[in-house]
């Protein structure tokens, strides 16, 4: 892979060699396990969700294969903030990418606990704020759904948090950009948009639902129309960047993406059905900037607003 | 060991076991691969996103011109089209995955495989066989497929111990029952088979202090410890069925926590 700067790009005051992302919890935390070569092309990666406390994660079926897509409901296992610093992110920090830490967590407090840990062993890290995880049942509505909860939360940690700031919002919302314009005013550096869609599914066999959870998160590509629509909707709505993630498998996903208003792109599941999508999707973005003549990925960002489609183009059927 | 990676592979022989179970052969490309008993692929018969996952397989042999026998039945969409593809088909391989089963230390090594769990225990049987005493077991339930399945595994391995549990071929009873009286306090066990299997298992390693090492399997989203899908819970902790696994101390599992 060749690398070229015209895929470098700036969210926030920080520099990313390219805009692609691995989104949280598709990656192992080990790099040990890393498969040769998966890394081309990333401009960093975020880690699994993690929690002040440790967790086991969610009994029963985790993962369910649907159409053009898969259903997860893992429930944050993970070994905790402590654990996390003092051993694997040791490891991450020598991968030579940026590392973003996604957080989760239950109460305000919970969030300080979290950021002051972070900060006593890794720095001003950037960080993403899980405001949307549908997967954690404990009581109550995710801190997405209520936009007064969602101000809170982000002004609090805002000002608790010297490094980049982002908050992966929920799709699961009856409006996500007025909760977009929330994190923006509260002090949001970037809006992830966004988290996986709620689902549900029955196990035909047995007549009963497949997750102890009864609905899970739907991921792939079966949802990349639904998050392009919140990207371009959000990107006319709030100035700060807007980070697509949901069901980009391809560089024409990704370029999509772009040009609906995305500054970068997350990849998640894209990984399950081939390891080096992020590595195929460097490539064909860099060529697209070769052959369009564009400078900078940067200038792609959000060029689909104000073209309408050419009514007299001859390509209007299917291939 | 190997790092895991993405890569195709052709389709060169494909058998009939039963109706509804194949072995076929995979020779990959541009790859020598270096795999232990135990360790699986994941495998993808189509190159569209729909099925979008692809699907985890242990490795029941290994031939000396680098190709690989995946022994499977049809369960649903995505061994449907593994079991569609002809000679000289593509696939899509991702691999090697797992720790596989660790060296033996045991005077004998009993492979015991329940139904379709035998496939990983065939693999172990010949990689084995010069450099330990081996001794096979297969255990089945009543349903029909089951009996041309065993005869062709007794065509291969004549000298297998096999139990059915109505008694239509081998000797009635369990596959656990057929330990139980075959047991030599200078074995170790390794085994594959449907959970209940294991369940009934756990009263072998409690009274016998000899080794039981399983092979566990579970639905998979990613193959190479990414997603967390696949989690077992033991006394140490959630592990990682594809990663950390798929073989297990029995005694290490506990099965009846979420």
């Amino acid at each position: 892979m060749n690398p070229d700067k015209r895929m470098a790009l700036n969210i926030g005051g920080l520099e990313f060699e390219s805009p692609l992302f691995i989104a949280s919890g598709v990656w192992p935390m080990d790099s040990a396990e890393w498969p040769d070569g998966a890394l081309n092309g990333v401009g960093g990666f975020c880690t699994k969700g993690l929690t002040l406390r440790p967790k086991r994660g969610n009994p029963g079926i985790r993962v369910w294969e649907t159409p053009c897509g898969v259903m997860n409901s893992i429930g944050l296992q993970n070994p905790g903030i402590k654990a996390f610093l003092e051993q694997e992110y040791r490891q991450l920090e020598k991968a030579g990418k940026p590392v973003i830490f996604n957080l989760s967590f239950e109460t305000e407090e919970e969030l300080l606990l979290l950021l002051g840990y972070i900060m006593d062993t890794a720095g001003n890290v950037p960080v993403e704020l899980n405001v949307s995880c549908p997967n954690v049942s404990k009581g109550g509505l995710s801190w997405a759904q209520d936009v007064n909860a969602l101000e809170r939360v982000v002004t609090l940690a805002k000002r608790n948090w010297k490094g980049l700031l982002w908050v992966k919002l929920s799709p699961n919302v009856s409006s996500f950009t007025e909760t977009a314009l929330a994190a923006e005013k509260s002090g949001a550096d970037a809006v992830v948009v966004a988290n996986t869609w709620l689902g549900t599914a029955i196990d035909v066999s047995r007549l009963e639902p497949v997750f102890d959870n009864i609905h899970a998160g739907l991921s792939g590509p079966a949802v990349f129309p639904l998050t392009l629509r919140l990207v371009w909707e959000t990107y006319a709505a709030v100035k700060i960047p807007v980070i697509a993630s949901g069901g980009v498998c391809t560089w024409q996903d990704a370029a999509s993406m772009i040009a609906a208003g995305a500054s970068a792109v997350q990849v998640g599941s894209a990984l399950f059905s081939d390891i080096l999508a992020t590595a195929k999707m460097y490539e064909g973005l860099s060529s697209l900037l070769e052959k369009r003549n564009i400078g900078s990925v940067a200038d792609l960002t959000g060029i689909a607003h104000g073209r309408r489609r050419d009514t007299n183009r001859e390509d209007l059927r299917h291939g | 060991m190997q790092r895991l990676s993405d890569f195709s592979a052709t389709v060169i022989e494909k058998e009939s076991m039963a109706p509804g179970i194949w072995t076929i052969k995979l020779k990959p490309e541009k790859l020598r691969l270096r795999i232990l008993p135990g360790q699986f692929f994941m495998i993808r018969a189509w190159s569209s996103k729909d099925p979008f996952l692809f699907r985890p397989f242990a490795v029941s042999g290994k031939n000396p011109d680098g190709s690989v026998d995946i022994s499977f039945k049809v369960v649903g969409r995505g061994t449907e089209l593994l079991a569609e593809c002809e000679r000289g088909q593509k696939v899509l391989m991702r691999g090697p995955c797992g720790n596989g089963f660790p060296n033996p230390l045991g005077k004998r090594l009993v492979l015991a495989g329940g139904a379709m769990g035998i496939a990983p225990l065939l693999f172990a049987r010949h990689y084995y066989e010069n450099s330990i005493r081996t001794l096979l077991l297969l255990g089945i339930t009543g349903e029909p497929e089951w009996e041309p399945f065993s005869k062709a595994i007794l065509q291969k391995f004549p000298d297998t111990l096999l139990f059915s549990e109505n008694g239509m071929i081998g000797r009635k009873g369990t596959i656990v029952d057929g330990l139980a009286e075959i047991l030599d306090e200078n074995d170790e066990i390794w085994a594959c088979g449907p959970e209940g299997m294991f369940h009934a298992m756990g009263k072998i390693e409690e009274r016998w202090t000899l080794p039981i090492w399983v092979s566990l399997e579970r639905r998979m989203a990613c193959g190479y410890g990414g997603c967390l899908g696949c989690a077992v819970q033991t006394r140490e902790g959630p592990k990682r069925v594809c990663a950390d696994g798929p073989v297990f101390r029995l005694k290490e599992i506990l099965w009846d926590e979420p």
